[in-house]
């Protein structure tokens, strides 16, 4: 199955599963039918409460589920869904209240009753979820702490939400109506023990220990992994995996980062990691031998998925990582096809991975053009941003039937972009690594 | 490329979802004029007063529009009044009329935390049918010589629309049975 068929399948499926369930409560014996307002503020609950649920299966992490689009896609897609959820499950008590306005006091929590009140509870927990999740950083949140709070406050939303359902009753008249959400909400707490719990059990014995951690030019460091018993992690260049590090396999302290060595060498993986944050910042003082878990291999920013006659790859900073484990794979295969790499950084002496690419270049039909934002008075190379201009000094002429992957930050990866659309390169041809996952 | 896709799919996803909705509260409302209208009608009307035969519209009436809140034997629930009171209002002054009444604009009071919606939307034929069943059953006994309801009561009290606060200022005063409705058990 060719990934476009693969990706409206799952679509299909998507909307099947979620609307079928609350389609079948019109099956009789139903109550009877009340106003269109009303019967549309109770199918919007119920829909929203099948997409609460859907979230819990879109970040299990299931490589069959997340590899038609990339797991990146699956998050934001996370994110953007759970927003309708909330919406929809907003706009039922809303209706309700506005086509008969004394039901409002069924919002009071000592006024209402059981189910109201599991009501009021479940929509609690789902605004905290939403306002801890957009204002993180302004909270002061840390990651491990939000992620702890983000994953009881889900469980809370999902289970007052099931609550409120089997207390209120009216559609779920008979055992089997009543069943099917029991059993589903069941299943989505379920999963999450299943990625917190059995997961990170089944992890540990596969886990990995610290071979070698090598400092390279500004800030960043070289984390290399060796599996410890029998196992290797293969993957395709450009992917990567969650990594925790020392601890048990329980712990939610957990990050990701892109592959930096060849996806040919499968039993020695390599992580290229700038001290940016807490975690990050630890990575230069991480003992030999130190136990490592790895959760992968994802995402779907590989030349291996998109096969092209010849490709550019531009980075911004840290973003080199899986520009060079493009570059190492191809390398290890004695791949013939010319590459561009547009490399933008600070100043030539934080330019991390400088000298492994003097020596890809050297192996490779590759080119790399630098731009520096603040270099020294005697660089002659590119200065400043990475803009459209500096593209059009460097691009070959025959740019069009090349495939451009760009990974940086925001900022530079949007500017890019832009100036890559502006000149007429398809879309098709443009792969994004948007390196915000959490 | 993924990303726009994936922008595409999710409002395509979205949208769907809400017709989904709208889908489904469209054929719930369609569930309520069918089983009830087409029914009543071919059936029952018209009827001439004196043989007015209420038994088994009552009773169909009864478990397709009352029984989810007020419970299959009258006995309510959470928030549901039971029933087992309505032949002492029914007996009272003024009683008979606002029975009609709560059932034709709804009723909201502070006795009982969910409201009565309006079942104005039931043939008069139908609303007197369900009026007598319930006064008959659920250990309700109208007082003797009293004449039930015939669809003509009903008819006459479709007036000018009043909000169920009105109406629950025209409930008579009756002396609450110990175990009667006037003890909601919330809180």
């Amino acid at each position: 199955m060719n990934r476009v068929m693969s990706g409206f399948f799952w679509i299909s499926l998507y909307l099947l599963v979620v609307l079928v369930p609350v389609f079948l409560m019109l099956i009789p014996p139903a109550p009877s039918g009340r106003s269109f307002w009303l019967e549309l503020s109770v199918a919007l609950g119920f829909v929203g409460l099948t997409q609460i649920a859907v979230q819990f299966v879109l970040i299990a992490r299931f490589k069959r589920i997340t590899a038609p689009y990339g797991i990146d896609i699956i998050l934001q897609y996370h994110r953007q869904i759970a927003m309708v959820a909330v919406c929809l499950v907003l706009a039922h008590p809303l209706i309700i209240v506005i086509d008969n306005p004394s039901r409002l006091k069924l919002l009071n929590p000592l006024g209402g009753n059981w189910a109201s009140r599991c009501a009021l509870l479940s929509v609690l927990a789902l605004v905290l979820l939403v306002v801890s999740s957009l204002f993180r950083e302004r909270l002061k949140l840390s990651y491990e702490r939000w992620r702890l709070l983000h994953l009881l406050l889900g469980v809370a939303a999902i289970v007052f939400a099931q609550l409120h359902v089997s207390l209120a009753g009216l559609y779920t008249n008979t055992p089997w109506k009543h069943a099917i959400w029991v059993v589903t909400s069941a299943a989505m707490v379920g999963l999450v023990i299943y990625l917190r719990v059995l997961r990170p059990a089944w992890q540990r014995n596969y886990h990995w220990r610290v071979a070698e951690v090598r400092e390279e030019r500004g800030g960043t460091h070289s984390l290399v992994l060796e599996p410890v018993g029998n196992h290797f992690m293969r993957f395709l260049p450009g992917q990567f995996a969650w990594l925790k590090l020392e601890g048990t396999p329980f712990t939610l302290e957990e990050h990701p980062f892109s592959f930096s060595s060849s996806a040919e060498r499968t039993d020695r993986v390599e992580f290229g990691i700038k001290s940016l944050g807490d975690f990050s910042g630890r990575i230069g003082d991480v003992a030999h031998g130190t136990r490592a878990f790895l959760d992968g291999p994802h995402g779907a920013f590989s030349i291996d998925r998109y096969p092209a006659v010849g490709y550019v790859f531009i980075a911004g900073g840290v973003g080199i990582t899986p520009m060079l484990s493009f570059l190492r794979t191809m390398a290890d295969r004695k791949d013939p096809r010319p590459v561009t790499l547009f490399y933008a950084d600070n100043d030539w002496d934080s330019v991390a991975y400088r000298e492994a690419l003097a020596e890809l270049e050297k192996q490779l039909d590759l080119h790399v053009v630098y731009v520096l934002r603040e270099p020294k008075d005697d660089w002659d190379g590119e200065r400043g941003n990475l803009t459209g201009e500096v593209l059009d000094r460097h691009l070959p002429k025959e740019k069009l039937a090349r495939f451009f992957f760009i990974c940086g930050p925001p900022p530079m990866m949007n500017a890019v972009h832009e100036a890559l659309q502006e000149r007429d390169v398809p879309e098709a041809r443009i792969h994004l690594e948007k390196f915000n996952l959490a | 490329m993924r990303h726009l896709v994936a922008n595409i799919a999710t409002y395509a996803i979205a949208a769907l979802l809400i017709l989904g909705s709208a889908l489904f509260a469209w054929m719930r409302s369609a569930q309520l004029v069918l089983s009830d209208e087409q029914y009543t009608l071919a059936r029952y009307e018209p009827a001439p007063a004196h043989d007015f035969e209420w038994r088994e519209v009552g009773e169909h009436s009864y478990a397709s529009n009352c029984q989810n809140c007020h419970g299959r034997d009258g006995q309510g629930w959470d928030q549901y009044p039971g029933l087992s009171d309505t032949a002492r209002l029914f007996a009272a002054p003024g009683g008979r009329e606002y029975l009609v009444e709560l059932h034709l604009h709804g009723l909201t009071s502070p006795r009982w935390g969910a409201p009565m919606p309006s079942m104005g939307h039931l043939q008069d034929v139908e609303l007197a049918a369900v009026l007598n069943h319930v006064l008959t059953h659920f250990g309700n006994t109208p007082p003797a010589g009293t004449r039930l309801y015939v669809p003509e009561d009903i008819a006459r009290l479709r007036g000018p629309k009043r909000t169920p606060w009105e109406v629950n200022a025209l409930r008579p005063a009756v002396q609450a049975r110990a175990s009667g409705e006037a003890a909601p058990r919330g809180p």
